[in-house]
Order: C-alpha cells, then structure tokens, then sequence
C-alpha cells in the first residue's frame, strides 16, 4: 500500500463508533476506503466491517462527488490495488470496491474529469476477478454510465451480443443444420405450421398427427460468397415432455430452438427449468415465443446466462410463431446480425415490429436480476452476493414483472392507458427488498426515472413475502401495484382497493397454490367470497372492468342493511 | 509497360464503377431480389425488400464507392414504405380471415376451448388497433364475444 498517496487522502481517525475490528485480508481495503470516508462527510458512520456488507451507492456517490479530480483517481488506483489482492472469498468486499470505483467513475464524467485512470482501474478489475457476476456488474455499470471505448464494447458483446453465435451454429463450416421447435396442442391447432413452412419452400418429410412434423428447409443466402444452409426443421410436441424445453441447451448438434406455447403468465417453463441441464456457457439462439414471455427472462438468464434468448413484450399469437421462426432461420442463414434480423422479422407483418425482445437489446436487462437482489439490472449497480440459504430476491423482481403483466391484460387498465396516455404496461419496475413486518405493506413505491430516461414506478418488496407462495406473494403485490394505480388515475379508495382485490384474485384464477383466505384477509378484510366465487365473477365481469368495479363494490363490498 | 498498362486496365474493369467482384455478385443479387419483391405476393413483398436493402448496405459498408450498390439501395429505399404499407395490409387481412374461420367453427361447434376463446378475442381486439372503423373487424368481435356468454 502506498501509504503517501494513502495519507493524501486520508485525514484523521474515522471510526468515532464501536466497531469489530477488520478482518486481516481486508485491512488494506479498510485503509482505502478509510480514507475515501475520511475525506467527506458522515465519516463516522463507517465501520470496517462494512466491507463485507454491501455498500450503499447513495453515500459512496456523494463522496465520490466531494472529492477533487485528483482524489479519485488516486482513490481509484489505491481500491484497485487493495482489491486485486483479495481472494474469491471475499466478492462482497470486491463487489464494493468495485461499486466504490464506479461512484468515483460517476463523479468524474459528471465533473468532466479525465477518467481514464478510472476506467482502466475497471477493466483491469472485470480482467482479474473469476466471479462472473463480478464481471457482468463493472460491465454493465460501464454500459450505464455510456463510456465509449472499444474495451467496454467488448465486453458488452458478451452480455449485449450484436450477433448469434454463428461459430457454434455452424460449427466447422457445417451446412445441414438442426433447428428445433416445441410447441403444444394449440400450437399445432391454430399456427399453420405446415402452410407457415411449405409456402416458404420447405419440404414436408414426415408427419405425425398433432406430435411430431419434420421439413427440409434449404435457404439459398443472398450473399453468393455464403454456403446455402439446410435446415432440418423438427417440430415437437412439448405437451408429451412438458418439461423439456431446455434439454437440448448443452447439445452441440443443437444451437437453435424455439419454444411455441402458452405462457401461463410466466410458469409454463417452470418444469422444464427444475430438468434443465447445465449449461451455463450455451450460447444457443432460443426463441421463447409465448405471450408477454418477458416474464421469462429473470430466470432462463440466470439457468443459461450466456444464452440468446428472444423474447416477447406483448401478447403472442399461435400463427405468428411459425412465419417468425421461418425468417428467423433465414436471417440465420444469411448470418445477419440481431438488427438485421429485427428488421427482417417485421418487415410487412402484422404486427409483430415492436414484439421481440433479441439478445441484443438493452431492455431486457429490466427483466433480467442476475444477483437475485430484487432489483433489475437496468438499474442494479452493486453486485449483492447472495447468503447462504437466503430466499432470492428474484422471486421479488419476477413478482412486480408479473403482476405488472397481469395489469396490462386488464380491460379498465387499457382503456385508461389509452386515454391518460400512461401505459401500464411495463410501468413498474423491481427496486429490492425491504425489511418489513408479516402483515405490513407487500409493497412500497417510489416514482422516478429509470435509466432511460422515463418516467416508471420502483417496486420494493416486503422481505416477508419471499417466504410465502409464489401465488400469493404475486397476487398481493399485484394488489397494491394495481390499488395504487386507480389512486394514481383518481378512482375512488374503494373502488381501488376492489381493482387491486380483483387483479389478486386473478392471479389465483390463473394459478394455482397459495393462500386464498390470507391473501383476502390482508387485502379486503371482512370480505368472505371463495376463490371459486371470485374467479366466476371476473369470468361473467371481464377482467376488471371499470363500471365492472363500481358494480362489484356496490354488491359485495356494502355491508347488508341489518334487520 | 505495355504489360503493365494492360494490368491496371484490367484491374479499373473489375473494379468498374468502385466495385469489387463479390460487391458487383452481391449488387446482382441484391437487383434479383427486387424484382423477386415485384412479383411476390403481397404478404411477402416487404420481407423480400427488406432482404435485398440489407445486402446492400453490408455491400456498401465493405465498398462504400460501389455506386451501382449505391444507386440500387436508393430505389429500394424509395420502395420500401409502398412495400411494407402494402404486405402490412394483406398480413392484416389473412390474421382477419383466419380469425373469421376460427370464429365461424367455434359458432357452427360451440366453445370447447375457452382458452383458445380468450386468446382469439385478443387477436382479434389487436386487429382493431390496427385496423380501426373495420366493420369486418367490429363484427367479429361482437361475434366472438356472443360466443363466450353462459347460460
């Protein structure tokens, strides 16, 4: 440790609270970050052993910002050398330091400093570490602060990727390719499959009534200098294998799926991915190809982190499925990058432009939450490491997204949508975990702006709902995500606390598990409809229906006129 | 130097008009398939386009003095919007057909999937987005609705 640059820095004893001493492997990480506490205001307030705590951003950002230009790079230099030498059991303390780094890196484009220092202090942090998630989070916070520099862009390749794989589809210059699609019984009912394929080119080899169909697709590329692919196109039937969405991930011979089936609002590849195989570094091109499959994303990126995953943000039609896939395979073929395929996926559709998320859009890191801490990585700058045993916050930060998804299915939400211009769809976002009590709060909710630039509701979460039923646990927040955004449009308390009940309600309508009584008890209190009587009344009543609200508040919520 | 004379003039014809060879390859296929565009049917005319504005800009990133690709991309750019307005509407009309078949059987066989039901009732709410006044698009979602009342 360079002790001059250190006493720079540092001014004066700054622990003025009882604190457990540093553990020795962190003691050169304490004197850093010592001094770059003790340079700003709140000092006091640290404790050494809070490197092994996450750090909070908000204080480290306003420290950063306290400190001249050549403080920071100094503090940069010193943080990179203390956390170089730290071994892999202690992430957390590189975590922060790397955390700490990226509130320096802030301050200074913000003061319009040369950051050089700073960056490079990074990279060569995102070089040293082994811990993948370590790597994605100075990776990703880089790509948040937009610094533009070809180093950064390789990295975001990896997690951003502008291009499928096409070293592994068309490994050793092979030609005739396999490419899966898996769909269910309403797939092969409503998709015109074979018309899909055969008005393309593709011949039909052989057919199993609603199980299995196989075709021979050769794509000739528009490229002359390129070899013409052929596809072998299986479609499989996944309702025989419901689980099997995933088998092919660590296949070689395998690259290119795509699942074709319900969503079940974000739970229809829940079996597949309790028998998926390891497979973390597969980069096969996977379509989830299933209504609103954004749901999805959370987890399939955490099973298969470098996989290609394309998704859905919308509804998804059965005929869609087929003639995306098929242009999916000649963009594959024609080895176009994913805005080229983009491009071609929704020239002259019907709707499909604005529906699929591919790999390379930054919007997906909303849905992702790799370090399971409840909040989206679009927004996410520190890599929380996860406790043993502790429940994932993820069940957090896919609750809000699905609940979310079950407000933008709601008629009265569309119509006011519409006319508020608000849509309430991907409005909300995951925003972490707070400590809270077994009935207090299932949610807080803060508005700001998210990193893009709009306007969107931060979702934390009660602590206390990780330990109860996913059903449960999204039918509450779903509850006051959707109390709170009648409030917002002015709607009567009542009315909106019958909104929030009735969207809960659906979530049970749809799922199953998880308590029913609890889930009204805390919700409407007094109210005493069975599952079965709520989920008939959203039946006969559409799906939360404005006038709909009034009606039900006025029959079921009115106490009756005592004799 | 006779020999080296005829040397560079081979080489300005190759490379005639800025073009390499694969770029003049790439320029010819990328001219096929307009025409293929031309003569597709509606649905896919955009698609075909599409395909052929692609090879031209990746032709023109690796020969950007490749004027015949140059030239050739402004035409289809100047087709692509009658092109998309075009495949967009006959796409519209086949989900729209399809969606009348569906409806029709359901009527003619009752509802024995209300799942199938609900998600044909999206489509076709999404098909009136997009094609607003349709009575066509009105009077199938009125019948689709019968369709699902009880009792």
């Amino acid at each position: 440790m360079n002790l001059l640059l250190l006493s720079l820095l540092w001014s004066g004893p700054v622990s003025a609270q009882e604190c457990d001493p540093v553990p020795e492997a962190l003691e050169d990480l304490d004197a850093v970050v010592s001094s770059f506490y003790g340079n700003t205001d709140g000092a006091s307030e640290y404790c050494p052993t809070d490197l092994t705590q996450p750090v909070d951003m908000e204080d480290a950002d306003s420290r950063a910002g306290q400190m001249d230009a050549e403080s920071r790079n100094q503090a940069a230099a010193l943080l990179l050398e203390a956390v170089s030498g730290l071994g892999s059991e202690h992430v957390q303390s590189q975590a922060n330091g790397a955390a700490l780094l990226d509130a320096l890196l802030g301050a200074g484009l913000e003061a319009g400093d040369d950051i050089s220092s700073i960056l490079d202090a990074l990279l060569q942090l995102a070089e040293e570490t082994e811990d993948p998630l370590l790597h994605r989070q100075i990776t990703l916070n880089l790509w948040r602060h937009g610094v533009e520099d070809e180093r950064v862009e390789a990295l975001l390749e990896i997690y951003l990727p502008k291009s499928p794989d096409y070293d592994k589809i068309f490994a050793d210059g092979r030609t005739e390719v396999t490419a899966v699609l898996r769909t269910g019984y309403d797939g092969f009912a409503h998709s015109d499959i074979k018309g899909a394929f055969e008005s393309k080119g593709a011949e039909l080899l052989s057919e199993e009534s609603n199980q299995t169909m196989e075709f021979r697709y050769e794509v000739k590329p528009d490229d002359p200098s390129l070899p013409t692919i052929t596809w072998t196109i299986k479609v499989v039937n996944n309702s025989k294998q419901y689980d099997g969405a995933f088998v092919d991930m660590d296949d070689d011979e395998l690259e290119v799926t795509m699942f074709g089936d319900h969503s079940q609002l974000g739970t229809s590849l829940d079996n597949s991915l309790l028998k998926a195989p390891k497979a973390e570094d597969s980069t096969d091109f996977f379509w989830v190809d299933a209504c609103k499959s954004k749901v999805f994303t959370s987890r399939l990126s955490q099973a298969f982190p470098a996989g290609h995953f394309v998704y859905t943000k919308d509804s998804e039609y059965f005929m869609d499925m087929p003639v995306s896939y098929e242009r999916g395979l000649v963009a594959l073929a024609n080895r176009y990058d994913y805005e080229e395929m983009r491009r071609l996926v929704a020239a002259g559709s019907a709707w499909q432009s604005k529906n699929y998320l591919f790999p390379d859009d930054e919007q997906k890191l909303v849905f992702q939450d790799q370090d399971g801490d409840g909040i989206a990585d679009a927004e996410d700058r520190l890599y929380n490491v996860a406790e043993p045993g502790e429940p994932s916050g993820e069940l957090a930060s896919r609750a809000v997204h699905i609940a979310n998804t079950y407000m933008g299915y709601s008629e009265a939400f569309q119509y006011y949508s519409a006319r508020t211009e608000r849509v309430v769809e991907d409005a909300y976002r995951p925003d972490g975990i707070f400590d809270g009590e077994p009935d207090g709060p299932a949610i807080q909710i803060e508005r700001r702006e998210d990193v893009f630039g709009e306007e969107k509701y931060f979702v934390a979460v009660n602590d206390e709902l990780l330990k109860i039923h996913q059903t449960e646990r999204t039918a509450l927040i779903a509850a006051e995500m959707t109390r709170f955004q009648s409030l917002e449009w002015g709607w009567d308390e009542k009315v909106a606390e019958a909104a929030g009940y009735l969207m809960g309600a659906a979530v049970f309508d749809v799922w199953s598990g998880g308590e029913w009584d609890s889930f009204q008890d805390r919700v409407m209190p007094g109210l005493e409809l069975s599952s079965f009587d709520a989920a008939e009344y959203l039946d006969d009543h559409n799906f939360v229906v404005n006038d709909e609200i009034y009606r039900f508040v006025t029959e079921q919520m009115t106490p009756p006129p005592q004799p | 130097m006779t020999i080296l004379i005829a040397l560079l003039w081979l080489t300005g014809t190759a490379e005639a008009g800025g073009c390499s060879a694969d770029a003049r390859a790439r320029v010819d296929s990328a001219e096929q398939l307009m025409v293929e565009a031309r003569q597709a049917p509606a649905v896919d005319k955009a698609a075909v386009l599409e395909r052929a504005r692609i090879l031209l800009e990746r032709t023109l990133k690796d020969d950007p003095n490749c004027r015949s690709a140059a030239r050739l991309k402004t035409k289809a750019d100047e087709l692509k919007d009658d092109m998309e307005a075009l495949s967009s509407a006959a796409a519209r009309e086949e989900v729209l057909a399809r969606a009348t078949r569906y409806v029709t059987a359901m009527e003619e066989n009752g509802v024995t999937d209300y799942a199938s039901l609900e998600a044909l009732r999206f489509q076709i709410a999404a098909l009136g987005d997009y094609l607003p006044d349709d009575e066509r698009v009105e009077d199938l979602a009125r019948r689709a609705a019968a369709l699902g009342e009880k009792g």
